[in-house]
């Protein structure tokens, strides 16, 4: 065991050092040569109620001490079996190791010293770019950084990456991999079109030629990012993002496959998105390669965006392998919608957070389908998604509240809602601007919501991100009946989309 | 105000109110296990008196803080290094200080005082180039030339 361990262990059961109460308190100090000798045990910290009063203390050593397990060669103490020995840190034989010429590192004074776990800390606050330029400070830095860099990376299926190379050789940097993000993309030189707005018109003309091709073409995933789930270099990894373009559909199915083959040990988070570059209606030419995904199970956390296009996907399959497990569902309404069978649908009972955006183009879903499926969910996260644009509004009286929020009284258990905004929409651009309007409009919500049913809502908020950097949290809580207590603050704006769902 | 005694490696006694050496949850929990208030000297042997004088003070300071989420998600990537005005000025001290203070707030698990000290490091680190950070924190470069050179191939995946 490290000795810092050992120390940490001796202070956490310090109590254990305080006999009831802080009765026959000893520290007996033995000084050890370099050779492990005993050469003096002067030091003594005792308490009145043992007869010596007050402390004696050795004082021509001023290095800090540190708590240290006896060594073996030194007989227990004849005088008390509480006795805890305090040695010199500078000059204690290593005991770890069973070798009495090395030396305990003295206590760190210098950020090159500290522990490696503070050091971790300290770099923590820094993005990836910058972790590249401190780790060619030294090679302990580098250590470190390659460390934090490896916690959360990306792999593109359009580029090659050096981490696999280094994961490749380097086993036992593979423990670090915490966060996996896929991105699939096609390499460079595929026929690639990017801008929706741009080329739009020309889909059903033009273009449509060329896209059918490039549907035609084989999966481009790289094999070395197959190759290493299968080789298993993610089995520490807790969540994994697979972010593409429903183009890319097949390759997608191919990583997605492999990732429940080879599951990831720790996986607990799951996050799909796919997005779409085309506006391809129903996506007819994927229906059928939509039944052959095979997800992961077993999650506690379930994120999936799926692009309108693509409403044949199956959530209720994804949904029915972790039913038990999920606790947090994160997911847009297009997937349930008025058509779905009451009779296939699965049940959450362990979801307590669920966050559902609703989409724009695809009408109205019906929320008894969430209550049905996730019947006791505490707390509620919606994004509306209502068009309305700067100014707009503070005058947009008639579309608040959403017609589609006051859905949501069916949800009787909630106790916390949060209406998100990411965009231009629901919400004003500046949010401490229009506070009294804003918490005018929230307290009418809330009115509304607690008389038709959510009796158990107590806390009320609303937040956006975009264009600032904070988040704005705006809440409003019943502390009883006739008080209203309207709570302001800023939050970090990406902590809130790190520890959300 | 029940106050309790804290003694430091070096074996000087401080008075400390209880609420405030209760920021420290190795104190919490130890003064729990007890039952009752000491009236004996509690040992901090890993904390010397000036860093412990210190850590007292900027408890004191935030007595009447709210205690830190307990299941707030550890990866702090995410999280900005701005720092309160009262805690920029606590923490201009020298590098030695500043190191000891870290170690303190580690050893009795006062997790907001760690994070500001961990914090003005990272603002001390920030922007900074590989020769600077050596510069300000006296590290020798022990890269060799050719290490340098696999270390900038390595870097390429940084930038994807």
């Amino acid at each position: 065991m490290r000795l810092r361990t050992r120390i940490m262990n001796k202070l956490k059961d310090i109590r254990a050092l305080i006999p009831l109460p802080f009765a026959p308190l000893f520290y007996r100090r033995r000084r050890l040569s370099q050779r492990g000798s005993e050469e003096s045990g002067s030091l003594w910290l005792t308490l009145p109620g043992l007869g010596a009063s007050g402390v004696e203390l050795e004082h021509e050593s001023p290095e800090p001490l540190v708590l240290v397990e006896p060594p073996c060669q030194v007989e227990p103490d004849s005088v008390c079996e509480e006795t805890e020995t305090i040695v010199n840190s500078a000059e204690t034989p290593d005991l770890d190791t069973g070798n009495p010429e090395a030396e305990i590192p003295p206590v760190p004074r210098r950020i090159t010293n500290l522990p490696v776990e503070l050091t971790t800390m300290i770099f923590s606050y820094f993005p990836d770019c910058f972790l590249v330029t401190v780790g060619q400070t030294c090679h302990h830095f580098y250590q470190i950084c390659l460390r934090e860099r490896l916690k959360s990376f990306s792999i593109y299926t359009s580029k090659d990456s050096v981490l696999l190379k280094i994961l490749e050789e380097r086993e036992d940097l593979r423990a670090a991999v915490r966060n996996l993000r896929i991105v699939i993309e096609p390499p460079d030189s595929w026929p690639l079109i990017r801008n929706q707005n741009e080329y739009l018109p020309y889909v059903n003309s033009q273009l449509l030629p060329c896209y059918i091709f490039w549907c035609l073409l084989p999966p481009f995933n790289k094999p070395e990012v197959q190759n290493a789930i299968s080789k298993h270099f993610f089995d520490n990894v807790r969540h994994i993002e697979i972010k593409g373009d429903v183009d890319h559909l097949r390759s997608f199915i191919e990583i997605i496959n492999c990732l429940s083959d080879h599951r990831p040990l720790r996986l607990r988070s799951f996050s799909i998105k796919l997005g779409d570059t085309w506006d391809q209606g129903d996506m007819e030419l994927t229906q059928s390669e939509l039944g052959l995904i095979r997800y992961p199970g077993g999650l506690t956390r379930l994120q999936m965006h799926v692009s309108d296009c693509l409403r044949p996907f199956n959530m209720l399959v994804v949904l029915g392998l972790s039913t038990d497990t999920l606790t947090t569902v994160d997911i847009t309404t297009c997937y349930l919608r008025e058509r779905c069978d009451f009779g296939q649908l699965v049940v959450c009972p362990n979801v307590k957070v669920l966050k559902v955006t609703k989409d724009l183009y695809y009408g109205q879903s019906r929320v008894e389908i969430f209550v049905r499926m996730f019947p006791n969910v505490d707390t509620l996260y919606l994004n509306p998604k209502m068009v309305i644009y700067g100014s707009a509004w503070v005058t947009a009286d008639y579309v608040w509240p959403d017609p589609w929020l006051l859905q949501w009284t069916a949800m009787k258990n909630v106790k916390t809602i949060e209406i998100q905004n990411d965009d231009r929409y629901t919400l004003p651009m500046n949010l401490q601007f229009h506070h009294d309007l804003l918490l005018q409009r929230l307290e009418y919500l809330r009115s509304l919501w607690k008389r038709d049913g959510m009796s158990n809502l107590e806390v009320l908020r609303c937040s956006r991100k975009w264009p600032y950097d904070q988040r704005v949290f705006m809440s409003t809580t019943e502390k009883s009946r006739y008080v209203v207590m309207w709570e302001i603050r800023l939050v970090d704006l990406n902590v809130w989309d790190y520890s959300g769902c | 105000m029940s106050q309790i005694i804290l003694l430091s490696s070096d074996n000087v006694e401080m008075k400390v109110d209880k609420e405030v050496a209760e920021r420290s949850i190795l104190i919490k929990n130890m003064l729990e296990d007890v039952g009752e208030t000491p009236d004996q000297a509690i040992p901090i042997p890993n904390v010397n008196e000036g860093v412990l004088r210190k850590v007292i003070e900027w408890c004191e300071h935030h007595r009447n803080d709210p205690p830190p989420p307990a299941d707030e998600d550890s990866d702090s990537r995410k999280k900005s290094t701005d720092i309160e005005e009262w805690d920029q000025k606590f923490m201009q001290v020298d590098q030695e200080m500043l190191f000891e203070i870290i170690l303190a707030a580690n050893y009795l698990d006062i997790k907001p005082l760690l994070d500001v000290g961990c914090k003005t490091v990272a603002n001390m680190i920030k922007g900074k180039s590989p020769e600077e950070i050596r510069k300000t924190f006296n590290i020798q470069n022990d890269f060799t030339p050719e290490e340098e050179d696999q270390i900038r191939r390595e870097n390429e995946w940084a930038e994807e």
